[in-house]
């Protein structure tokens, strides 16, 4: 039986991504989201770094530190993921208890 | 195939490196060829191919070379538009032409112009040629030359009418020689910063830089991670994984994390550098050693991103349909003869 996942308001979702853009506008970057899929507890909101993000090597630490932590405020979001380059998931653990700490 | 890996080998080159086709006066051309043929030796045993390379490799050498000493199901052959020592090119058009002729069914032509060679004109009518007559699907560039005859992949006088050209005829894959230099070119006129503005003004061409620019990695991962038209084909690059599989993993866990492994290819080079079989066992053997991840943060690689890499991402572009079971055998022309 499939599990049941909570819904995600859409509104929330873009409220939750203005406010991540308007941060990452310091650097003149941003994101786009490009989908919902089906996570584990929820949903995993898919992105793509847009403007000067993209060829950022410090991408996976903007994930962690500002875009997860955003994203996943938006009940039914329980996870994050970006197109194009991947981190170590150690690593990406590692910059979460940073940012945490 | 490789288990359920298709393989689809963006690059080999039948080259012509024999006495009648060298320009044996022009600037360099004994040096380059000798260097070329050096490379060639350094790794034989590797492959353990007797054959020589100082001569024209045929289609059917070729085919054994990728089909049957190696688990590869397609491969496309892509011309050297070198005339700087070779009087009909480095690997000329006819040449690998014919090897997609011998193998209508596995291989692929990529042919290859340059503006610099009889100008802009003779290279417009020749691209057309190769497109319409000889079935060229996509074009290899290579820009850096000796002696002042370089030419800038973002000269809208020079290099955009060919990649308009190209569009025309229908072709959206571009194809770039960049680092690497050949013998004694200035290792400058390869580098690859001058393919962002191109990329740019011709968002829906796609373009693939080769060798990954080295010695200008830095540049060619910071372009390609930036522009989403921009690809990576590890031509030759992979190929030192038995022999420096240190350096393939430090560079394929920076492709991993800041290019992303839907822009990465594999090209063998076969040709000059053997039947394909050997650097394919030793990449499907790589993985990213845990202190690279650790302390760069680079992830593992994966059965699936090799499967990406091995066809999937280059099948994707050139539109093609990846085999799902073992292709039979190939027929070589000799034995079509027979």
């Amino acid at each position: 039986m499939r599990p049941h996942r909570p819904g995600v308001r859409p509104t929330s979702l873009a409220v939750a991504v203005e406010a991540t853009n308007r941060a990452l506008a310091a650097h003149a970057g941003g994101i786009e989201v490009i989908e919902l899929q089906d996570a584990a507890a929820g949903r995993e909101a898919v992105v793509r770094f847009t403007g000067m993000c993209t060829g950022c090597a410090f991408k996976p630490m903007t994930l962690a530190a500002t875009v997860e932590p955003m994203l996943t405020g938006v009940d039914g979001v329980t996870a994050v993921r970006a197109l194009g380059g991947r981190a170590d998931p150690e690593a990406m653990a590692r910059a979460r208890r940073f940012v945490a700490s | 195939m490789i288990g359920d890996i298709a393989v689809f080998d963006n690059v080999v080159h039948l080259h012509d490196m024999s006495d009648a086709n060298l320009l044996a006066t022009a600037p360099g051309a004994q040096r380059s060829r000798e260097l070329a043929l050096g490379l060639g030796e350094a790794l034989r045993p590797l492959h353990g191919d007797p054959e020589p390379y100082d001569v024209a490799i045929g289609a059917e050498r070729m085919g054994r070379q990728v089909f049957d000493h190696s688990p590869t199901d397609l491969a496309m052959a892509q011309v050297v538009p070198i005339f700087d020592w070779f009087e009909n090119w480095w690997a000329p058009v006819e040449l690998n032409a014919s090897f997609r002729d011998a193998y209508p069914d596995r291989a692929f032509f990529c042919g290859g112009v340059d503006p610099g060679w009889k100008g802009l004109t003779a290279a417009l009518e020749h691209l057309e040629w190769q497109v319409r007559d000889l079935g060229a699907v996509s074009v290899k560039f290579y820009n850096g030359h000796q002696d002042g005859r370089t030419w800038r992949c973002d000269d809208e006088k020079v290099a955009y009418p060919v990649f308009e050209k190209a569009r025309e005829l229908g072709i959206t894959v571009l194809q770039f020689h960049k680092g690497f230099p050949f013998g004694l070119t200035p290792v400058e006129e390869t580098r690859p910063n001058d393919l962002q503005r191109a990329a740019r003004d011709f968002p829906d061409l796609q373009f693939l830089v080769h060798h990954l620019g080295i010695p200008y990695l830095d540049e060619t991962v910071n372009i390609a991670a930036r522009w989403p038209n921009i690809h990576l084909v590890l031509s030759a690059n992979l190929c030192f994984t038995p022999i420096q599989p240190r350096l393939v993993q430090t560079q394929l866990g920076r492709l991993l994390f800041e290019v992303g492994v839907d822009k990465l290819m594999w090209g063998s080079e076969a040709g000059l550098a053997g039947p394909p079989a050997p650097y394919l066992r030793a990449f499907m053997d790589l993985e990213i050693p845990e202190d690279l991840r650790l302390g760069y943060g680079y992830p593992q690689i994966t059965h699936e991103d090799k499967r990406k890499i091995l066809g999937e991402n280059f099948a994707r572009l050139m539109g093609v349909t990846l085999p799902t079971q073992p292709l039979p055998p190939v027929v070589h022309p000799s034995e079509r003869a027979a």
